[in-house]
């Protein structure tokens, strides 16, 4: 039980820190750069995938006996896009506002990367709680992420967080960074520096 | 008419080019542009997949979805088209040009993935749901804008390969700040107004 | 491989891969089934707040067919809805008018209220995808205060406001053009409705 409630908890925390799908993996790049020009889009997008990520690792692993192995890739984006409509229907329907801001990168979360490698290579070979659980930590990861680079983006950008502006109209904010370039800029420092911490703590 | 064929090819080749500024197909993107001669039979498989994807798409949304009130299952019909037709693309590559079909290796079936093309299918169900012509050119042209993105981006980066880079940014972060630079170059075309 | 496949096999695959499609289909069918309707209702009252907003002095709206004078308006810039404002009493008040017009990119949805003087009374941006801090201040009430009192047609000016120009936000000359064609439009399609109504 105790060695149980120690890998489901290593479950998690690898999702989150050591195979971040962001950072580590530089999977769902699309979405990463697109929806993180402010903190409250990052973080809808983050949960949105989320969702979807810990019900279709849940219910692939259910299935993972009964779909044959010749058609499984097209059986599992089935079940991804039904629970991505399903996601998508209930943000336009509960909340609208930010159904419009994330537009089309909602349906688009059918192909964000991180689902589909999730459902190959651990939804297929795990147990359903198990694979529950890695889509909880792989979907915080996530979030993670996007929350880090939607928070800077939004702060340098447009001088906000969640909104709320930060220095009074004092300093013009610099507009690039919430426009195109900004989110490779951004993403591509923060992956540089990662790599930088991560090698500093192996080497010397 | 014209003015408007023309504003449609050139705001997906440039102005609104997927991958500089709207952001779709960043992975095959960062992925596959490590070499020129990949990246154009990418690309050139991108546009083909594209130019089949939007056309059939649309007669599928205009002809059973709209008409039976199914708009709904617009995501999951247009995704499954998709991955067939990129089935049919690996079948057909491996049979007559075996060689660019080992070059493209595992990006081929990536393609399904490649939020490009979802994203394409839907923006056109969207913008262009009664004018198929639209439909189809938006289509191609956005395809030819990702390849364009990524056949420079290639070029950088087989230049950028003999350069002294700190070594944490070797690989993944260079060719995004790369990428950003390029962002601002693209943001240059937004001034382009045809017709108003 | 195609040889080795049995018949059993690739029946038993497809009756498979046709339940969970099937399935899913079912699943999504049930859902939209009361997300719909919410759907609707949101958009609704979107648009009802907006018209709302951008004529106080209205109680309730009528939406009316679109004559063919107006729908003959419509080009790349397509004039979508247009209702008749009541006031309190039950008088007519103005008109409101809903149009989809381009500018940075497609689909800026515009509600132009138009007062019974013929002057715009409020603009309001229902939807768009311009650019987040360029095209997208087009939303800021501080852009769309200045279309407040215009009459006629309005004018997009790079260096100034005045009478008959609105001063275009900086960086997004594409997003001022796109908002103002959509307020002439809403203009002209004022114009022929209210002469429809007092003949």
């Amino acid at each position: 039980m105790a060695n149980e409630k120690k890998s489901a908890g290593s479950v998690i925390m690898n999702g989150i820190l050591t195979e971040n799908p962001t950072f580590m993996q530089l999977l769902g790049m699309c979405p990463t750069l697109a929806v993180t020009t402010s903190l409250q889009n990052g973080v809808g997008m983050g949960l949105s995938a989320a969702a979807v990520l810990v019900c279709s690792n849940f219910l692939i692993s259910l299935l993972r006996k009964v779909i044959p192995d010749k058609v499984r890739i097209a059986a599992y984006i089935v079940i991804i896009a039904a629970f991505v409509t399903i996601i998508d229907m209930s943000l336009q329907a509960f909340l609208p506002d930010l159904a419009s801001s994330l537009g089309l990168f909602i349906p688009l979360i059918v192909v964000n990367c991180i689902i589909l490698a999730r459902a190959e290579a651990f939804a297929s070979k795990n147990n359903p709680f198990m694979s529950a659980l890695d889509g909880v930590g792989m979907g915080l990861g996530f979030t993670g992420a996007l929350c880090i680079i939607s928070a800077i983006r939004e702060i340098l950008g447009a001088g906000t967080i969640w909104g709320i502006p930060l220095y009074g109209g004092a300093i013009q904010p610099m507009g690039i960074m919430i426009m195109a370039p900004g989110g490779f800029i951004v993403l591509g420092l923060l992956v540089g520096t990662i790599n930088f911490i991560v090698r500093k703590r192996k080497g010397e | 008419m014209v003015l408007q064929i023309v504003s449609i090819m050139l705001s997906a080749l440039l102005t609104e080019n997927f991958v500089m500024v709207k952001f779709y197909g960043i992975c095959p993107f960062l992925g596959v542009s490590k070499k020129v001669e990949t990246s154009i039979g990418m690309g050139m498989a991108v546009t083909f997949v594209m130019a089949l994807a939007s056309a059939f798409t649309w007669v599928v949304n205009k002809a059973l979805l709209i008409p039976f009130g199914l708009d709904y299952l617009q995501t999951i019909s247009f995704i499954l088209i998709i991955a067939g037709l990129v089935q049919f693309v690996e079948m057909f590559m491996k049979k007559s040009m075996p060689a660019m079909y080992n070059a493209l290796g595992i990006y081929l079936p990536l393609i399904t993935t490649n939020c490009a093309v979802l994203g394409v299918t839907l923006l056109n169900v969207q913008n262009y749901p009664d004018n198929f012509i639209f439909a189809l050119l938006y289509g191609i042209f956005a395809a030819l804008g990702f390849t364009l993105a990524m056949v420079l981006m290639a070029g950088i980066r087989e230049a950028l390969d003999e350069r002294a880079v700190p070594e944490s940014f070797r690989g993944f972060p260079i060719t995004l700040l790369t990428a950003g630079l390029m962002a601002i170059a693209f943001m240059g075309f937004s001034g382009f107004s045809i017709g108003g | 491989m195609k040889e080795k496949l049995n018949v059993g096999e690739l029946i038993k695959t497809g009756v498979i891969l046709f339940l969970i499609t099937a399935l899913s289909a079912a699943l999504l069918a049930y859902v939209n089934g009361f997300t719909a309707p919410l759907i609707a209702k949101n958009d609704e009252e979107k648009t009802q707040d907006a018209m709302r907003a951008v004529l106080p002095a209205a109680d309730s709206f009528e939406k009316l067919d679109i004559p063919p004078e107006v729908a003959a308006l419509s080009d790349k810039d397509e004039i979508t809805e247009v209702y008749k404002a009541k006031d309190s009493e039950g008088a007519d008040c103005g008109v409101c008018v809903i149009t989809n017009t381009s500018g940075y990119d497609v689909g800026i949805v515009t509600v132009t209220g138009v007062d019974a003087d013929m002057k715009v009374a409020g603009v309001e941006i229902t939807a768009m995808k311009e650019t987040p801090g360029l095209g997208a201040k087009a939303a800021d009430s501080s852009f769309r205060e200045q279309y407040s009192g215009k009459s006629g047609e309005v004018m997009v000016s790079k260096t100034g406001a005045d009478d008959t120009h609105i001063q275009a936000i900086s960086g997004a000359t594409k997003t001022s053009n796109g908002v103002t064609r959509g307020v002439n439009l809403a203009l002209k399609t004022a114009e022929i409705v209210m002469e429809g109504g007092s003949k």
